[in-house]
């Protein structure tokens, strides 16, 4: 199918399956912070319910390493914010490539004169 | 639903039929999460019985790999080390890890919850593209026929 395309509109075309991959990788890298994100937020409302004295471990490898609550506090609220920051900035990414990818579509229905049976769904469509 | 031509429709249900794929691909994973979740949530069951059975001074025989065992005495069941999430674990008392393995499971079921209701948007999806391939499918052999019909009335 691909082969009887005009150049320009192949190029369009794996533009647009370029397009499709770089969706498909920021989508599971968004679902990779958040989940991470998620886990943060549970370790911090945890370590909310337990006293200030308690002894605290950080996972080194296979080791636990003995560390203190505010030490922990401290690195879990900056976990937080950082993968706070990183979720919206793959937000806007996903939101950009999707905006890309329609851009690229229309062009390419246009110029095959509105024969788009070959373009359904979006950029992160399964 | 227009599919012009026969080499229109055929092109259109083949990329049903990798849409459907793709589909049952994510819904495979997807139940393959909410096994791994489920594993997690028997593990901490599994975790709570255990802190419920053994107490200060109890013998264990503690796993050290290939089936075997090294006996060992609970020095104080008070002292806990359990796992918070995100690399950090605290020392509980046996109240406290059992909670805090409680809080563990809830969060498990929401989870588990979750990905059940991406499950039940997957499989809604994928019938309703399973329904487009087979209208497309009727459609397409409705126009060999009408086709064949016709040339056969030429002759």
């Amino acid at each position: 199918m691909q082969g009887n395309l005009p150049p320009e509109a192949q190029e369009k075309l794996e533009e647009l399956q370029d397009l499709q991959e770089k969706a498909q990788t920021v989508a599971a890298q968004k679902q990779q912070a958040e989940t991470q994100l998620s886990e943060a937020e549970t370790a911090l409302d945890e370590l909310d319910e337990i006293d200030e004295d308690t002894v605290m471990y950080r996972e080194v490898g296979e080791l636990l390493v003995q560390t203190d609550y505010d030490e922990a506090a401290e690195d879990l609220e900056e976990k937080v914010d950082n993968l706070e920051i990183r979720v919206q900035s793959l937000e806007k990414q996903e939101t950009r490539v999707e905006d890309q990818f329609e851009e690229l579509q229309e062009e390419l229905q246009n110029m095959l004169g509105g024969a788009g049976g070959m373009m359904g769904g979006g950029p992160g469509g399964a | 639903m227009s599919l012009g031509g026969g080499g229109g429709g055929r092109q259109q249900l083949q990329e049903l039929s990798q849409q459907i794929q793709a589909l049952e691909e994510e819904q495979a994973e997807l139940e393959d999460e909410v096994e791994s979740l489920q594993e997690e949530k028997r593990e901490a069951d599994e975790a709570i019985e255990a802190l419920n059975t053994i107490e200060t001074g109890s013998t264990v025989q503690v796993p050290v790999g290939g089936g075997a065992y090294v006996r060992a005495e609970v020095e104080d069941i008070d002292e806990v080390i359990v796992d918070l999430g995100a690399d950090y674990s605290a020392e509980r008392t046996r109240e406290g890890a059992i909670e805090s393995l409680e809080t563990k499971k809830e969060t498990l079921d929401e989870r588990i919850e979750d990905v059940r209701e991406e499950i039940a948007e997957v499989e809604e999806e994928s019938a309703q593209l399973e329904q487009q391939a087979q209208q497309a499918q009727q459609q397409m052999m409705q126009q060999q026929m009408q086709q064949a019909q016709g040339q056969g009335d030429d002759e």
